[in-house]
């Protein structure tokens, strides 16, 4: 197939005063899995209701397969939400039949695609209860069920894995990755870095309604140079902590200092090289080191040195 | 866009029907209600009261009375003479109320002194009371008849007992007499409908307000994300409304009709009128939850509205005169309650409830109208 299964070109979205998205633009190819990483309020669900078709632009364009999403041409994508949209008082056989029939789909094929989806997300066994007798991360499986239902060639899974136990959530993992390796491109929205490090062939990452960078996972820790981060605990009082931190940014090679409850991340090019002045530092201002932990540079130390705050924030 | 709209009708209409509280407001209540109502006053309304006279006087003239009153009567109303104590006469339950003449009450009228008739009555039966006040009321004009007769003989110089007998026992110059009524007023073919309006609006309001609960779900996104119109989703649950209102009503009408004989009148115009009064109490559903911000607010304006409207409609009571009866005329359950009275009671054709049809489905568009453009809105933001 030429070209991308999706094409979002600088699309603008203001409500109100407030911008919240602003020129955003990214592809996305057939089989490929793209991340959109980004803190809550960064513009990742407004984007996505955009692609969806569920708000319209102020600005810009979404195509998939080359033309805009309208009518029938809806059935392109997949949606599924944040939230378990489903009906709780029906069971998951009805509501993959009811959202089915809303894709125009019915009779045997309608029917061997229930049984289908609701293989791929491990719920055949439970696919006549009620929803509201799920447990969260059956209801998320579910969630995904319909959204699957009429084999669209964009999937958009904006959170999928959030309140979800990690046997589920093991299995949406799993379904993603087969998906996307049975050609499907896929959106996918995620607090967890792990989630995105795992799936994304690409990712962007998306902050105050802009996407601020995008590329694969090596494209981006490359972009950090040769940055590893070393989390040290720490036993003190905080006027020590605040001293200590104060010298250790002084240190050549140290690119960020930033506390958290308990300890102290250091961002440095000087690698394992660093660690001994650092608790140097530490014992002249009286602060007991309790732990070290050093890591390579990966897409959290990115998210955290582009946008300056942490995914989860 | 239609098959997407019954499919939506359809969702909606197989959750209402999951939702056991559907069944008892929307067809539980009404009927119960309306047996209550017509087991206190079977399928119409019957009035019974036995009114005692008592003659405390004894005189021809008291005697002349109670041979008049005792020989009236009927249509439930009957009167019997009272022999001994009349408040005795009372608590044995065999009379609703006692008319007492007075000793001394003959003597009274002849010599054109006021006299004072009185009547006993039981806090029970108010009904009997009211009789017998009115009886009492009858008499003292009889009486008043025959002082002026009184006075004008003894003017005249004549004995005035024979002319205050004939004054008494003459027929009255006028007669005023009930006109014929067609058909029966049924009570339960009253209240039955009207209380079923009521549960109506909350019937309704609820599946107007599954727009905005949907919406807050989610599960309204996910149907508009697939090849479906905002126009199928809001016309589909304007369906739903609509058909789980008719549905509602119209098994009050016949459970109330076949089970228990009140009849609400000719078959087709009742169903018109049924059809009319949901699609009213469906557009103003439609426009409360359109203009509403949060489903809770929906839920708050649609009591005030429905109650406001049982109030003035006439929905607990049936008789109204004046101001009350003239706010009737602006509330949709007080036209369709009216429609339906026209059929039942004055078994009115087609043709004559029509404007009150017609009334009722330009409310229920004009309303629908507004209510689905604000929803509409509501929808795409």
């Amino acid at each position: 197939m030429e070209g991308p299964v999706l094409q979002v070109t600088d699309l603008v979205r203001r409500f109100g005063e407030h911008t919240a998205v602003e020129g955003i633009s990214f592809t996305i190819s057939e089989g490929e899995t793209y991340g959109l990483l980004g803190p809550n309020g960064a513009g990742k669900t407004t984007t996505i209701n955009m692609i969806a078709g569920l708000l319209t632009p102020d600005q810009g364009s979404v195509t998939v397969l080359g033309e805009p999403v309208v009518g029938n041409r809806k059935s392109l994508i997949g949606l599924v939400p944040q939230d378990v949209a489903l009906y709780p008082d029906l069971s998951a056989l009805e509501n993959l039949q009811f959202f089915g029939k809303l894709q125009n789909m019915g009779g045997a094929r309608l029917k061997s695609r229930i049984a289908e989806v609701l293989e791929i997300v491990g719920l055949a066994d439970r696919a006549r209860d009620h929803i509201d007798t799920y447990s969260g991360g059956m209801k998320r499986r579910a969630n995904i069920a319909v959204g699957l239902l009429h084999e669209p060639r964009l999937l958009i899974l904006d959170e999928p894995t959030v309140g979800v136990d990690p046997q589920s959530r093991n299995s949406i993992l799993e379904a993603v990755t087969e998906l996307g390796g049975a050609g499907m491109a896929v959106l996918y929205t995620t607090h967890y870095m792990e989630e995105a490090e795992r799936l994304c062939d690409r990712v962007g990452i998306i902050d105050a309604g802009r996407l601020i960078v995008e590329g694969t996972r090596e494209e981006l820790v490359a972009r950090m140079g040769e940055q590893a981060t070393i989390d040290l605990r720490v036993a003190a009082d905080d006027d020590r902590i605040s001293r200590w931190c104060a010298d250790v940014e002084g240190l050549p090679d140290v690119s960020a200092v930033r506390p958290f409850p308990g300890g102290v991340q250091v961002m440095t090019a000087g690698g394992t090289g660093l660690i001994a002045p650092v608790v140097q530092a530490a014992q002249r201002h009286g602060v007991d080191v309790t732990a070290i932990d050093v890591r390579e540079p990966d897409l959290e130390a990115v998210f955290l040195h582009l946008t300056g705050k942490a995914l989860r924030d | 866009m239609w098959r997407d709209m019954w499919l939506i009708a359809g969702m909606g209409l197989r959750r209402s029907l999951r939702d056991r509280s559907i069944l008892i407001q929307g067809l539980l209540a009404p009927v119960l209600i309306a047996l209550v109502v017509g087991a206190a006053f079977g399928s119409g309304v019957n009035v019974s009261a036995t009114i005692g006279i008592a003659d405390a006087d004894r005189s021809d003239l008291s005697q002349q009375l109670a041979r008049n009153l005792t020989s009236a009567g009927g249509d439930g109303i009957s009167f019997s003479t009272v022999s001994g104590d009349p408040r005795a006469a009372l608590d044995s339950g065999t009379y609703g109320a006692v008319l007492i003449l007075p000793a001394g009450l003959s003597e009274a009228v002849l010599a054109g002194r006021p006299a004072d008739l009185q009547v006993v009555g039981r806090a029970a039966d108010p009904l009997a009371g009211s009789i017998a006040e009115s009886v009492a009321g009858g008499v003292a004009a009889n009486l008043q008849t025959a002082r002026i007769t009184a006075v004008a003989a003894s003017d005249a110089g004549v004995a005035p007992g024979p002319s205050i007998e004939r004054a008494v026992t003459a027929p009255a110059p006028i007669r005023v007499e009930q006109g014929e009524v067609q058909g029966t007023f049924s009570v339960m073919a009253y209240f039955a409908p009207g209380i079923a309006m009521l549960f109506l609006f909350f019937i309704i309001g609820n599946g107007a307000r599954s727009i905005i609960v949907e919406r807050n779900e989610g599960t309204l996104q996910r149907i508009l994300a697939g090849p479906v119109t905002t126009s199928a989703v809001l016309l589909g649950k304007t369906v739903q409304v609509m058909i789980v209102g008719i549905a509602s009503l119209t098994a009050v009408w016949l459970v109330t009709w076949l089970g228990f004989g009140a009849s609400w009148g000719q078959p087709v115009g009742v169903l018109l009128v049924i059809v009319a009064a949901v699609a009213a109490i469906a557009g103003i559903s439609l426009l409360i939850t359109g203009l509403a911000r949060t489903e809770n607010q929906a839920d708050a304006l649609t009591t005030i509205v429905a109650l406001l409207f049982a109030v003035a409609g006439g929905t607990f009571f049936y008789g109204a005169s004046g101001t009350l009866s003239a706010i009737r005329q602006f509330t949709p359950n007080g036209q369709a309650l009216a429609a339906f009275v026209d059929l039942s009671a004055a078994q009115a054709s087609i043709v004559e409830v029509m404007p009150r049809v017609l009334l009722l489905f330009s409310i229920g568009v004009a309303t629908a109208a507004v209510g689905l453009i604000a929803l509409r809105n509501k929808v795409l933001t």
